[in-house]
Parts: C-alpha cells; sequence; structure tokens
C-alpha cells in the first residue's frame, strides 16, 4: 500500500544538493513529483498502488503527521549523508516556485482565488474517497505480480546462494502427475485450474479420502497427509476410485457425498465388537462394524451448546472469542493484543469460528487434540487424558450447557425418568437404556439430596455461566438436574460417536 | 433378559479377562507411550532405557532473552581493555550484522562493568552478580562453547526446545514423555512453569507443546495466579462429595456402554476420570508451599514465599521432582538487554542468584542431585560489542549465536568443569590454542557444542539414545535433534 517514485540519475556525492518534493493529494504516482536543484528530475515510478490515507508512521506504530526522511524502522538509512535547511509548505508548490525556493527565496506565486477554490473542492471530494476507503474493511490476498520474479533452486536454502540459469526454475508440474492443461497460464490460476481439473490424480482422491476419515475416524489412505509412495496404500481402492469419480461427476458436491457415505450399509452397521472380528481384524481396516471414535474438540463443544439449545448458528462474520480462564494469552505474551471474551449470543457460536491463537490456542481445544495449526495437520491424535475429564467436569462452557438442557427439560411436563429421557437422546443420538435411565434416575435423586443438605450450593451452581439464571424452577431440583446432565455429557456415550 | 457375554458365546470372566488387567493397568497404559505409534522402543515390562541412565529427571531453568555471557560467566578482560574501540572485521569475518546492530554508525567493543573472580576448585569464572551461586561453583558443569544458527528468539527458543526453527515440532520435554513414560501416577509427566509477570519477549505455547507426538505429552503449566492447573477446581456449587457420587455413577453408566460396546477406550475413558479425581487433591498438595519449614523459604530466599516468582517456582521444581515428575521447566523472561544491560542484567541475577543455588543445595540435601538433572542457559548470547551509546548505564549487547554459555549441574555432568572456550574477544569459539574457530552443525568439533549435541547430551544423561528415539512423521522418521547432534562425553562424569 505504497506510491513510490525515484530519479532516474543519482543526486551528487559530496556536494549540498536541493531536494524538492511536491504532492498533490491524488492518490497516485503521477502526483508525485521530484526535484532536483530547482529543476524537475527525470523519474521513475518505483510503486504506485496506494488506497487509504496516508498515515505517518512513527517507530512503532501510526502517530499524528510523524514523518521521516531517509529513514525507515531499523533500516539502514542515510549513511553517511546530512540533511540541513528542511522546510515545509501548506499547498503544492509550482515547478516556478520551487525554482524559488531552490534558489534560496520564498515561494511567492500569486494565489488565484478561483483556482483555489477548486483546488479545495478537489482537496475535500479527496478526502471523502480516502475517508471512505479507511472504513472499508481489508484482508489480504496474492496478486499477481506485474513481472514475474524469477525463482531458483538455492543449495541448503542460503537465500544467498548464486542464482544463474543452471539453477533457475519455472512454473510446472511433478514429472509424475498431469501436466498444466493447455491454455492455462503458467502462474496461479493455471495451478488452481490443474489442481481442479477433472482429471486429476490426486485433488478428488483426497477430498474424498479426508470426508472418509471425519465418517469413519480413518481414511480409506490411513495417511490422509500423504498420498505418496510412502504413505499408506488404499484399503479400497476400487471405492476410492469410484467415491472420488462420482465426487467429481457430482459438480464437487460434498453434501452429497457425505450422504452417499451415510446412506450407506457400510455405515448404518453396529459398532459394537465382537471377539472374532477382534481378532481378525482389529483396526476395523474391512468394515466388519460401523466406526467408533472420539468427536473432534470443535464437536464436543458443539454438541454441548447444540444439544442445550445455547447454540448460536449464525453463519459468517468477525470470530469470536468464548470462555476461557483469564490470564492465559497475558502470561505468554504481553505484547500482543489481550484477550476480550465475548458476551451474549457470541459466547455460543459454532466453535469453527473461535478466534484462534496459534501461539496460545484454546486450552480446551488443545486439550481435546486440536493442534496449534502452525503446521498442517490433516490427522489429529486421540486421546484420553485426565485433563480432558477436568475440562468437560469444571469448564464453565459446559457447566452452563448442562444447566440450560436442565432448564429446557424441566420446563417439560413429565417425570424424572421422561426429562431424563429427552436430555440423553438430545446429547447422544439414542434413548437410554432401562438400565442407564435407572441410573440417571437415582443420580438426580441423591444429588437433589446433596444440595437440599447444602442451602447456597445450588445457587452458586445455576450462576455459573453468563446466560441469565431461570426463574420459576426449584433452584434444588434445577442444580440436581444440572449435575444430571453434565454427567451424561461427561459419559462415553456423548463423547464417542458409535 | 439374557447376558451379552452368554450371547457371544463366552463367559464374563473370559471375556474381562482378555481386555485388561482392570482399572489400574488401563490407567497407568494411558500414561506410558502409545505402542501403536513408531518404533517398539518403550514397550511394556521391558527397559525402556537405551542404556543406563544417570539421570532420572530433568529440570531446565529457561532464561529466556538471551543472557549476555561477558557479563556473567564468559571473563574476557580484552574487552575492557580495548573498550570503546571497534570491533576488528577480522573478529568478524564474514558474519553479518543483524538490522539492528547495521544501523549504528561504529560497533565498539564493550567491556563488562562487572568484577569477575575464580571460584571453587575448579576455578570457575563467574562475575560479582552471582554471589550464592559461587558457592556451589563446584557442583556446575560450564560449557562456554555453546553455538546456535538462529539469531532472533521466537526461532532461536523454539530451536532449543524442539530441534528445529520453524514451529510443528514435540518439545523436548514431549519427547520425553513419549520415549520414558511417567513415573507417577496422579500428576504430569511435563510441568512447565514460567516467572510471572516478566512480559519481554514472549513465550508460546509450541514450547512445551507435542508437536506431532499424542497430545497426552505435551507439557501441563502450572500457573502461579488462579489454579495450578486449568479446570482444576469444581464450579462453584459443587462440593467434594457430591461430585465424587456423580463420578461413581458416571462409572456405572461408562460399565453398561463398556458391556454394550465392548471397546477397551471406555475403560481407559473410566480411569482417566479416576485420575482427574486424585490430581484434584495431588496437584494442590505439590502446589500448596505453606507447609515447607522457614529454612527452606531462607535458602531460596524472600522472593520464594511470593507465588510465581522465579524463587517460588524453584522451590516447586524441587516438590515436583520429589514427586516423580520428569521433565520440569522453568522460564525467566527479561535477559534481552540490547540497552540498559548494567541494570537490567543485575535484576536478572538478584532473580535467578539465589533459587538457583538453593535448589542445587536442596536437592543435594535431599540425596537427589546425583539423579536430576538441572541446566541454566538461553537461547543464544550477546555480541561483545555495544549495541547503543557506550555510557555505562545505557549501553546494551545484541544478540550474538556464535558462542555463549550454559550451565549444568546433577544428573551425571562433570561437575567443577569447564568445557570449550571462547577467543579473546568474546565473539567466537576457539580452540585450545585461542584461535577462532567456526563449527557447524554437519559434524562435531571437539570444543564446540551446538544446541544439537546438548539436546542429545542431555537425553544420553536421561537413559536415551537420540538417534533412536523417533517418530515417522510426514514419509520420514524425526527425532529431537533432527539429522544431527552428537553426545558429549567430556561433560559427563
Amino acid at each position: 500500500n505504497a506510491v513510490a517514485i525515484r530519479t532516474v540519475a543519482p543526486i551528487p556525492k559530496s556536494a549540498w544538493t536541493h531536494v524538492g518534493w511536491t504532492w498533490d493529494g491524488t492518490g497516485q504516482a503521477t502526483g508525485l513529483k521530484l526535484y532536483v536543484s530547482g529543476k524537475p528530475a527525470a523519474t521513475t515510478v518505483v510503486q504506485d498502488q496506494l488506497w487509504k490515507k496516508i498515515n505517518a508512521y512513527g517507530d512503532l506504530g501510526p502517530s499524528s503527521g510523524e514523518w521521516s526522511f531517509g529513514q525507515r524502522f531499523r533500516c539502514a538509512g542515510f549513511k553517511g549523508g546530512k540533511l540541513d535547511d528542511v522546510a515545509f509548505a501548506g499547498r503544492e508548490l509550482s515547478a516556478d516556485e520551487m525554482r524559488q525556493v531552490a534558489a534560496g527565496a520564498e515561494p511567492t506565486a500569486g494565489v488565484d482565488s478561483s483556482r483555489e477554490a477548486a483546488k479545495q473542492k478537489v482537496r475535500e471530494a479527496q478526502q471523502n474517497l480516502a475517508s471512505f476507503e479507511e472504513s472499508i474493511y481489508e484482508i489480504s490476498v496474492m496478486l499477481e505480480a506485474r513481472k514475474t520474479v524469477p525463482a531458483y533452486v538455492l543449495a541448503r536454502g542460503q537465500y544467498d546462494a548464486p542464482r544463474t540459469d543452471k539453477n533457475r526454475v519455472r512454473p510446472g508440474t511433478p514429472a509424475v502427475l498431469p501436466p498444466l492443461p493447455t491454455g492455462a497460464p503458467a502462474n496461479r490460476l493455471g495451478l488452481a485450474q490443474w489442481v481442479t481439473s477433472p482429471d486429476h490424480p490426486l485433488t478428488s482422491r483426497v477430498a474424498v479420502n479426508r470426508i472418509w476419515q471425519m465418517i469413519f475416524g480413518t481414511g480409506l489412505v490411513e495417511s490422509s497427509e500423504n498420498f505418496g509412495t510412502q504413505g499408506s496404500q488404499p484399503t479400497h481402492p476400487e471405492l476410492l476410485d469410484y467415491l472420488a469419480r462420482r465426487f467429481v461427476n457430482s459438480g464437487w458436491d460434498v453434501k452429497a457425498l457425505v450422504k452417499a457415505i451415510v446412506l450407506s450399509s457400510t455405515y448404518r452397521q453396529d459398532s459394537v465388537r465382537n471377539p472374532k472380528g477382534q481378532k481378525v481384524d482389529p483396526e476395523n481396516h474391512l468394515y466388519w462394524r460401523a466406526p467408533s471414535h472420539r468427536l473432534t474438540a470443535e464437536m464436543v463443544r458443539d454438541t454441548a451448546l447444540a444439544a442445550s439449545g445455547l447454540l448460536n448458528d449464525k453463519i459468517g462474520g468477525a470470530p469470536v472469542n468464548p470462555y476461557q480462564p483469564a490470564g492465559i494469552w497475558s502470561e505468554n505474551n504481553t505484547m500482543s493484543p489481550g484477550f476480550v471474551q465475548s458476551r451474549g449470543v457470541d459466547l455460543y457460536r459454532r466453535s469453527l469460528y473461535s478466534t484462534w491463537k496459534r501461539t496460545t490456542p484454546m486450552p480446551s481445544m488443545l486439550m481435546f487434540d486440536a493442534t496449534s495449526r502452525e503446521a498442517c495437520t490433516v490427522r489429529r491424535p486421540v486421546t484420553s487424558t485426565p485433563l480432558q475429564a477436568l475440562v468437560l467436569l469444571n469448564d464453565v462452557q459446559f457447566v452452563e450447557a448442562a444447566r440450560a438442557l436442565a432448564t429446557f427439560v424441566l420446563k417439560a411436563d413429565g417425570t424424572d425418568e421422561s426429562r431424563l429421557n429427552i436430555a440423553f437422546r438430545r446429547l447422544t443420538g439414542r434413548s437410554p437404556s432401562e438400565r442407564e435411565i435407572k441410573i440417571l434416575a437415582e443420580t438426580v435423586q441423591a444429588q437433589r439430596q446433596v444440595f437440599r443438605d447444602r442451602p447456597g450450593d445450588a445457587e452458586k451452581l445455576l450462576k455459573v455461566g453468563e446466560s441469565p439464571v431461570p426463574t420459576g424452577l426449584d433452584i434444588n431440583d434445577l442444580a440436581a438436574m444440572t449435575v444430571t446432565v453434565q454427567m451424561i455429557l461427561n459419559s462415553d456415550a456423548v463423547i464417542w460417536k458409535r | 433378559m439374557e447376558e451379552i457375554s452368554n450371547l457371544l458365546g463366552l463367559t464374563r470372566r473370559e471375556f474381562f479377562g482378555q481386555t485388561a488387567k482392570g482399572v489400574g493397568a488401563m490407567a497407568l497404559a494411558s500414561l506410558l507411550p502409545n505402542l501403536a505409534f513408531g518404533s517398539a522402543f518403550g514397550q511394556g515390562q521391558k527397559s525402556r532405557f537405551h542404556h543406563l541412565p544417570k539421570a532420572k529427571r530433568i529440570i531446565y531453568l529457561f532464561q529466556a532473552g538471551g543472557p549476555a555471557q561477558q557479563d556473567l560467566f564468559d571473563y574476557k578482560p580484552m574487552l575492557n581493555k580495548l573498550h570503546g574501540q571497534p570491533l576488528p572485521d577480522s573478529v568478524r569475518g564474514t558474519q553479518r550484522l543483524t538490522a539492528m546492530s547495521a544501523n549504528q554508525a561504529v560497533i565498539p567493543l564493550a567491556g563488562s562493568p562487572f568484577k569477575f573472580a575464580q571460584h571453587g576448585q575448579g576455578g570457575a569464572w563467574m562475575s560479582e552478580l552471582w554471589p550464592h551461586l559461587a558457592t556451589v561453583a563446584d557442583e556446575l558443569c560450564f560449557v562456554k562453547s555453546m553455538y546456535t544458527e538462529a539469531i532472533n528468539h521466537d526461532p532461536a527458543i523454539t530451536f532449543f526446545q524442539t530441534g528445529s526453527q520453524i514451529a510443528g515440532r514435540p518439545s523436548m520435554g514431549s519427547w520425553l514423555s513419549y520415549g520414558l513414560g511417567s513415573m507417577n501416577e496422579d500428576l504430569p509427566t511435563f510441568v512447565v512453569l514460567a516467572s510471572a509477570g516478566k512480559g519481554d519477549q514472549p513465550l508460546y505455547a509450541r514450547l512445551w507443546g507435542s508437536g506431532f507426538l499424542d497430545s497426552r505429552y505435551q507439557g501441563v503449566r502450572f500457573r502461579s495466579s488462579g489454579e495450578p492447573v486449568l479446570y482444576l477446581s469444581n464450579p462453584d456449587g459443587i462440593c467434594q462429595s457430591g461430585r465424587r457420587a456423580m463420578l461413581d455413577r458416571l462409572s456405572d453408566l461408562n460399565r453398561v456402554q463398556f458391556e454394550n460396546e465392548l471397546d477397551p477406550e471406555i475403560e481407559s475413558r473410566i480411569a482417566q476420570y479416576e485420575l482427574a479425581y486424585r490430581m484434584q487433591t495431588s496437584v494442590p498438595e505439590v502446589t500448596d508451599l505453606s507447609k515447607e519449614p522457614d529454612e527452606v523459604f531462607e535458602l531460596y530466599g524472600p522472593d520464594a514465599r511470593k507465588p510465581g516468582t522465579f524463587a517460588s517456582n524453584c522451590l516447586m521444581a524441587r516438590r515436583l521432582a520429589q514427586k516423580g515428575v520428569r521433565f520440569i521447566q522453568l522460564y525467566h523472561q527479561g535477559w534481552d538487554q540490547h540497552g540498559g544491560l548494567k541494570g537490567g542484567i543485575s535484576v536478572q541475577c538478584r532473580d535467578t542468584d539465589q533459587p538457583t543455588t538453593a535448589l542445587i543445595k536442596d536437592l543435594k540435601r535431599l540425596g537427589m542431585l546425583e539423579d536430576t538433572l538441572i541446566v541454566w542457559g538461553g537461547e543464544f548470547g550477546r555480541t561483545s560489542y555495544s549495541q547503543g551509546s557506550l555510557e555505562v548505564n545505557s549501553f546494551g549487547r545484541d544478540h550474538h549465536p556464535r558462542c555463549f554459555t550454559v550451565f549444568m549441574a546433577g544428573g551425571g555432568v562433570n561437575a567443577g568443569t569447564t568445557y570449550g572456550r571462547t577467543d579473546d574477544y568474546g565473539y567466537n569459539i576457539a580452540d585450545a590454542n585461542g584461535q577462532a574457530i567456526h563449527p557447524t552443525k554437519h559434524e562435531f568439533t571437539e570444543g564446540a557444542v551446538h544446541v544439537h549435541d546438548l539436546q542429545a547430551t542431555l537425553l544420553w544423561l536421561l537413559g536415551v539414545d537420540h538417534k533412536q528415539l523417533s517418530f515417522p512423521y510426514q514419509g520420514r522418521d524425526f527425532r529431537l535433534t533432527d539429522v544431527h547432534g552428537h553426545v558429549v562425553k567430556a561433560l559427563m562424569r
């Protein structure tokens, strides 16, 4: 975001030289002029891409009108040179005036009032344009450089290794894969066309494999990040090919693919293990049973939010900051902006919208095997640790979600059993068995007594989380139901997909 | 209703006997290396060590920012003699200056404003900033010839902790946790303690992260304010007995699920909850310093009573060591003296001198020094030339990867010795004749210790061959020391 020009001829050394520059405020390189010894200097355009306002930056951030001459932050600057007699004018000087100034006189051009009035109008219009641009939110995108920068293979990655025709490389694709499509430009657009060409052997297979992995826990190619000869072989190559071809033919329709997989009889099997199957194929490579695997970190939180009714299903928009223990960001880093927790419905958006600070990722996510994202991870490990238990038992998010679901079921008519049935179904997707319902009902009864025996505890528990405490319900009932619902949330039936 | 086991044609005892030896074994199994990963290293009952370890545990006192060796340990009278004169080109050679240093019109050598003396029978050189450490000089093994390639903090610390300047790899503690497993059931294997309120150059979760290893091997940060481990405390209004009752029923619920699904994973889950419950007691127990006698606080200094100080963390480290935590990592930031070095480094030493000494003395008193490896050092050194004006109170030193000092104690190191030396300018590693040498990580140079060499040596002392502790990822076997590293036997007794 800059506009820059440079004189064609160098400034002479060892002699004081008068240098002047003017700027007409148009935002374009043509509006910048350089004068050497009072005469207009021939210049080349170095950069002509300015938008928004020119904010003069001080050493560490925007300031109110600071200028630097011959220097940028931490740059060697105008070494061995000197600057003297710096002067500013409040307006754009003409070439004649610049000649006067270079000769040591004051600029004395008459001011034509009608021209000045017109200029003032232009100035206002420019300001309005720049102010409007300021309000536009910026995100970085890549743009093809006007002039291709040659690329070279640099031995050992040394960036000052020699660059010659011998180690120059040009855009292309690996020989073992198809070439760029005919007519495709040798740039990122061409690459994009290549990657998405219907006959590309990898893209659709890799995509299909990842979706299979998401649904089945393991891909048809287990090493989903590596389809090469050092990766795993597909367990069902024809199936992979079939699904990949179907995916492309459908117009790369992800929903259709997911639907096809989850409606398959393979997926709709039972996940119960039997000893014979476990002995012959313990990792279920041959799909003798349905998959069973733990929900991802994001799915665990989203499940709790969805089942409880707290989930805010808004799509898109700015990221949010859900609950996090205090001081996590600042204890690692006092240089970056502080953590400001979201409020209201923003607290309950899908986990995909949570701000992700790679140097200090959300601990509750990390504990469920989310990665920092500093390196690309296609397959997350799946662990079972006591820290996960602590999150599900003690994190505000889950206590509050349990309270919300408890409130929901208590507002429905019925018995303990019928209400627990609803809660269980909402969290696990299935109905509880008789034995399970019995355990749940006994729990809620026992917990009711615990809260009755300890007045004040129920109120404290119900205040956990920022959503308002419901009225009109017996607080010991609600507290007991909250604990019981949270117990369901902690059980295998919720956290593991079976 | 038919027993499920009957439907399967098995008796209950046969079935349950096949799956696990019970809950306790499961709990331990989840703390041991996961056999599905990588090599067979670390199998069940067989020894996990490649060779007999000298140390059982390691306490790494990481001094973040780059401590200035010329003012701490590397006595360079030449710098005082040539104070103010420019660094000779011959000494610098082809090394480019950093962007910050290159700004300066001149790069004058800066003598240290601190007096040096030799201490102990080994004659270790230390500046006057170490009144306490000087008293345990003979326990220390100095390395004066450490070197690295990294010149800025983030890549340099990441390099020390993970073996690569680029993020994504497991930290040293995670590697050891993966390779050696845990020595106790109720506390994490790898604990991190950072001095609170030190600001300056930041720390990042990846420094104790597990990278591509299982996340169970990541370091657990014990915090100095609020609860020591995140999410440890019950929510407001949940009493211990109510929670216990709920956990019992949760276990029952999971058992029903287990009988239906027959997945051993469910038993592991039950065990994790038991472990979590125990951690709710064991963690506060170990972090509660109040029961320590007054003499201990006198030993560690007045700061030790304040949670979050380096002193308090050192005392905590000793307690964690006693409870079987294998890798205890402390971080103390604030050594990045680009300016105001005299005042700044004095504060740093005041923070760390007495507690470091106390830790060594304390472990020795308890008979634990010989199997506890202590490491003290930062991510790079500092320049012998001054950054900024040479005025004694405002001068500073820039980053310097070519040579710096680290020291170790305990755990089988060659106590009372100094390994390696630097040239008279304190700018290059030097050979035995004092001539500057320029080692690289690609092959081991006697007298010089690259970061990978230090990593290999630390692992060796803990019983691990750095070349054998690896994990397949992205198509090749990775290890902490990348494809480098040489065990420096001279650093061991």
